[in-house]
């Protein structure tokens, strides 16, 4: 199993937070807080990525509108990498998929 | 001697062919660490620095060295002329003449026992920060216990006890190395119920806790200051010191806390789960026409609240079915399904469609949206007009499709997609009607049900359908039970099971 981890990478005014592992009620609050930092610098473009991500519920539906939600408030620019896996199906199953900016 | 550091280094010389094998040599350091003057050591043999406390085994090493004329080192318990012991570290060797012949010995000696008691210390603190964690890994009873039993054993005992007092009965939660049901009455003198009662620790010898006389550490599991039980620690054969009952009391404290945890954790689910009830219809109505059945599953150990609801609604001429997951789990889980069920059968009411109830609730839920985030809720509702036939209208709100059972056997999804309710202010909500004929069944359900586990759960909604197709003829309350079963044989879920059938059993059977 892939141990939950979560990095922000910063290039040229775009910041990635880039989630692995399991995101579930535990781990949930560490990306939370990670992205709430990534979204302290201001950055026009925040891209979320949770293409690795293996375990992905009603947190982490939560996780990605919050964010969504702020960066419409904020004037930003909100890049989702779904991967193929599990993120990709509960988002699709909660028929957000195609509002959202959806790549990978 | 002068290349050699001999500053904290007791030296000495004895002479094996004068009678008792006498001291002839000591240096300064020797006398200071023993606290003897010259005249009281010169002439006599070792033995007077040794005392109660010297390990047997450890004097008969260096005589069968010293008999078989080889060097040894030997760590024991030594006396200075005050009386206080000290752990001394003792080599021992043979020095010869030309001949071969040995015609002393010299001895070594070094005060170990700040060194000692830090690698004492050292253990200790090492077991019990290795105790920490394995005692704090669990929150169920059980595996605490089993934890607190195994981590002890060897190292504070070969049989490790955990005993309760109830009533009049000492009963047995856990055990290493001994029966785990032994029951026994509560004695008076009985050790445990004495080290319960007084609060204090104590070596004892007992027969009362393996059968035989055995020397035993009893130490009470004190939490939030209450004790309710002790642990204890035996091992036939072995001594126990003031040393180890301080280890022992101390890794007490941490399992006393651990399993007082794990007791309040166990409240904290029944709590849970009667809060959950309460979100929760008591029973389903009774309506001629319909034969409704749900079943409900926490998921893992059910001391979560989780987020998934159903509700049944009667109507004048029909009922409002609904199922619905709200984001998050616990406390805040448990206020947005009250509030959002709520709305629904406020809003249900008075709006001509699911989709306008939906949007009330969608309203609702952004209104309330905080600096914390939003509250999402996806919902599944269903309107069923009776008037002789059943006709339904369904919107779903980012909720999986319901299925409706033919009554040819084919099962079907039947709605549209729709988005989440709490995100946005225009939700894509749309109305779908069907005719439900008799003896079909629509089935409403949660994500959980079909949950695509990434442990190889390969369920999902393919495996649903066929389940369905399988249960075509029976009740309302044989399919609820199905889907339940087979959700609940799929392993142990993370999300919530939640399951609504409604079956129109027409006007002949109502």
């Amino acid at each position: 199993m892939l141990p939950f981890k979560v990095e922000r990478q910063q290039t040229n005014g775009k910041v990635h937070v880039i989630v692995r592992g399991e995101l579930d009620m535990e781990t949930g609050p560490r990306a939370e807080e990670e992205l709430r930092r990534a979204e302290d610098g201001k950055p026009p473009v925040l891209v979320l990525d949770l293409r690795e991500v293996t375990f992905f519920d009603s947190t982490g539906l939560q996780l990605v509108l919050d964010a969504d939600v702020r960066a419409r408030e904020e004037g930003r620019t909100f890049i989702l990498l779904a991967g193929d896996g599990e993120p990709r199906r509960v988002l699709e199953l909660a028929e957000v998929a195609d509002r959202l900016n959806l790549e990978g | 001697m002068a290349e050699l550091d001999l500053a904290d280094t007791g030296f000495l010389l004895t002479d094996p062919r004068l009678d008792d094998h006498p001291i002839v040599y000591v240096n300064e350091p020797f006398l200071e660490m023993t606290g003897y003057p010259a005249d009281e050591v010169l002439g006599r043999n070792c033995r007077f620095l040794q005392g109660e406390d010297t390990d047997e085994g450890q004097i008969d090493a260096m005589r069968r060295a010293v008999a078989e004329e080889r060097p040894v080192t030997v760590e024991l318990i030594n006396y200075r002329k005050d009386g206080t012991p000290f752990w001394n570290q003792v080599h021992i060797s043979p020095v010869r003449d030309a001949e071969g012949q040995v015609v002393h010995f010299v001895g070594l000696q070094v005060d170990v026992t700040a060194r000692r008691a830090a690698a004492v210390a050292q253990r200790r603190s090492s077991f019990l920060a290795d105790a920490g964690p394995l005692l704090d890994a669990s929150l169920d009873l059980e595996s605490t216990l089993d934890s607190l039993t195994r981590l002890s054993v060897p190292f504070l005992g070969d049989v490790c006890l955990v005993e309760e007092i109830r009533h009049d009965e000492v009963l047995r939660l856990a055990a290493t190395g001994s029966d785990r049901d032994a029951v026994r009455s509560a004695d008076a003198h009985d050790p445990v119920v004495r080290a319960v009662r007084s609060g204090r620790a104590e070596i004892v010898r007992t027969h009362a806790l393996l059968g035989s006389e055995t020397m035993a550490m009893i130490v009470p599991l004190k939490a939030r200051g209450t004790i309710r039980g002790a642990v204890v620690f035996a091992s036939p054969g072995r001594e126990y010191g003031p040393q180890d009952l301080l280890l022992a009391e101390d890794l007490a404290l941490r399992a006393a806390l651990a399993i007082d945890n794990a007791r309040l954790y166990e409240n904290l689910g029944s709590v849970a789960r009667s809060l959950q009830q309460g979100l929760l219809p008591q029973r389903l109505p009774t309506l001629a026409g319909m034969d409704l059945a749900a079943r409900y599953r926490p998921a893992g150990d059910g001391s979560l609240i989780g987020g998934d609801f159903y509700d049944v609604l009667p109507r004048r001429d029909g009922l409002d079915l609904v199922i619905g997951d709200v984001t998050g789990k616990g406390a805040r889980a448990a206020a947005l399904t009250a509030q959002v069920r709520h709305t629904l059968r406020t809003a249900a009411q008075y709006e001509d469609s699911p989709s306008e109830v939906l949007d009330v609730v969608n309203r609702t839920l952004l209104a309330e949206r905080g600096e914390a985030g939003g509250r999402y809720c996806t919902v599944a509702m269903a309107r069923i007009e009776l008037n002789g036939t059943a006709r339904a209208t369904i919107c779903c709100a980012g909720h999986p499709m319901p299925f409706v059972m033919r009554s040819g056997g084919d099962v079907e999804p039947v709605g549209k997609p729709g988005s989440v309710l709490g995100w946005v202010p225009d939700p894509k909500l749309l109305d779908v009607t069907f005719e439900l004929g008799e003896q079909e069944s629509l089935v409403l359900f949660t994500d959980g049900v079909t949950e695509a586990r990434t442990t190889g759960d390969q369920y999902g909604l393919a495996g649903l359908m066929e389940l369905l197709r399988a249960a075509a003829s029976e009740d309302a309350s044989g399919i609820a039970t199905r889907v339940d079963r087979a959700a609940a044989h799929a392993g142990a879920r993370r999300d919530d099971v939640a399951v609504l059938v409604a079956r129109h059993v027409g006007t002949s059977a109502g």
